[in-house]
């Protein structure tokens, strides 16, 4: 048999009605038979009522859509000053410009420097080492430098596109393709 | 009956979610119906909350706003009502502990201060037109003016619950999504902010 104190327990959710079914028929054979806790339940009920006196305030008319829009001006104004704060478009075009002939430099590079590390020096071991067991060397010479310019170039684009991240000019670009989407959207 | 609910509710849960459907592919007067939709629920729970019309105005549409800038992070899968609740609840329930925060330190320095906060003040309230005659509206703010202090002294989380539960009718899984909690929990809080109302109700009667 379900103590009282067992039965209080679940008081508050058997007024709510969250019990299953058998447990509330249970709290409540018991309620029928004990005054004690059925005293409590009453009391947690009239408490529970006396917040029904505690009156809240109700928007005015019109009200709900004159603060929607306010919010909409306010968030519209934020992005127009996230906006502003970078620099026009036509000196974001003269940047974009000037990023992408520095990547075009940073590519070309390695076949115009003679100091920067030659593929074909590498090249030249090989094909020293191929001469000496009597194969075709200039094939496989063409394939070793192909092969090391590749990776120059991607190491050298990796690093162009780090300089492009630190100037956060990527993001800016994102910021702009969303700037064209909402006017696109607008219009 | 109960399942004519069920399906009112159930319609107004598509409702909801067609409404922010709208809102992320930028309808813009999607959010103006969704802001009238919750308005009214949204300002009630402030205000009973708070206690005070002013700060609720601003927690609603401090709430809105957030709605708002959240809107591509909503799925199908919340409820938007449970959604929005627990945005303006985690709200109020922040501006709650700012303003005991504040409150600590202006009594700090003033010694003992009056006891102006919280109270059913409910500061550029306005008179109800539907108010009953003047000897049981007094009777009826008397009981709201205790009712009112009953619930300042509660915990802010069992307050929170208790709102939510009594004028909102979330049930407990509700409740505990918009508390960030589980049901057993809501439903050990929800018990406990029961017998602290009756208890703190009862205490006030005879004191």
């Amino acid at each position: 048999m379900s103590t009282c104190e067992s039965i209080r327990e679940e008081l508050v959710a058997y007024l709510d009605g969250e019990l299953p079914a058998q447990d509330a028929a249970s709290i409540q054979a018991h309620l029928a038979a004990c005054g004690a806790c059925l005293k409590e339940s009453q009391a947690l009920e009239s408490s529970w009522r006396a917040l029904e006196s505690l009156t809240a305030a109700q928007p005015g008319a019109g009200s709900s859509r004159a603060m929607a829009l306010r919010i909409l001006e306010q968030v519209s104004c934020d992005v127009d000053h996230t906006v502003a704060a970078w620099p026009s478009r036509q000196i974001l075009a003269a940047l974009a410009i000037a990023a992408a002939v520095l990547v075009a430099i940073g590519v070309a590079w390695p076949w115009s420097s003679a100091s920067l590390t030659d593929p074909s020096g590498g090249a030249d071991s090989v094909t020293g080492q191929v001469a000496q067991v009597g194969v075709e060397a200039e094939p496989l010479r063409q394939i070793a430098i192909s092969n090391q310019t590749e990776i120059l170039e991607q190491q050298e684009l990796l690093e162009n596109l780090e300089v492009l991240q630190e100037l956060e000019l990527l993001v800016f670009f994102e910021l702009l393709l969303e700037a064209d989407d909402e006017d696109l959207e607008a219009s | 009956m109960a399942s004519q609910d069920a399906h009112n509710d159930s319609a107004s849960i598509d409702a909801g979610a067609a409404l922010m459907h709208r809102i992320q592919s930028g309808d813009r007067l999607a959010f103006e119906e969704l802001v009238t939709r919750f308005h009214g629920d949204i300002l009630a729970l402030a205000h009973r909350y708070l206690g005070d019309r002013s700060l609720a105005e601003d927690m609603v549409q401090e709430t809105f706003l957030r709605v708002y800038k959240a809107r591509e992070r909503w799925r199908p899968e919340a409820a938007v009502r449970t959604w929005i609740y627990r945005i303006a609840s985690n709200l109020c329930l922040s501006q709650l502990r700012s303003r005991k925060r504040r409150k600590t330190h202006t009594l700090g320095i003033l010694g003992r201060g009056s006891s102006q906060e919280g109270g059913a003040r409910g500061q550029g309230d306005h008179e109800d037109p539907d108010a009953p005659e003047p000897s049981s509206r007094l009777e009826r703010q008397e009981l709201a003016t205790r009712v009112r202090q009953a619930l300042d002294r509660l915990p802010e989380t069992q307050r929170m619950a208790l709102i939510l539960n009594k004028f909102h009718d979330l049930p407990y899984a509700e409740v505990a999504t918009a508390l960030d909690s589980s049901v057993p929990a809501v439903k050990s809080l929800l018990a406990r902010a029961r017998g602290n109302l009756k208890k703190l109700l009862t205490e006030d009667t005879y004191a």
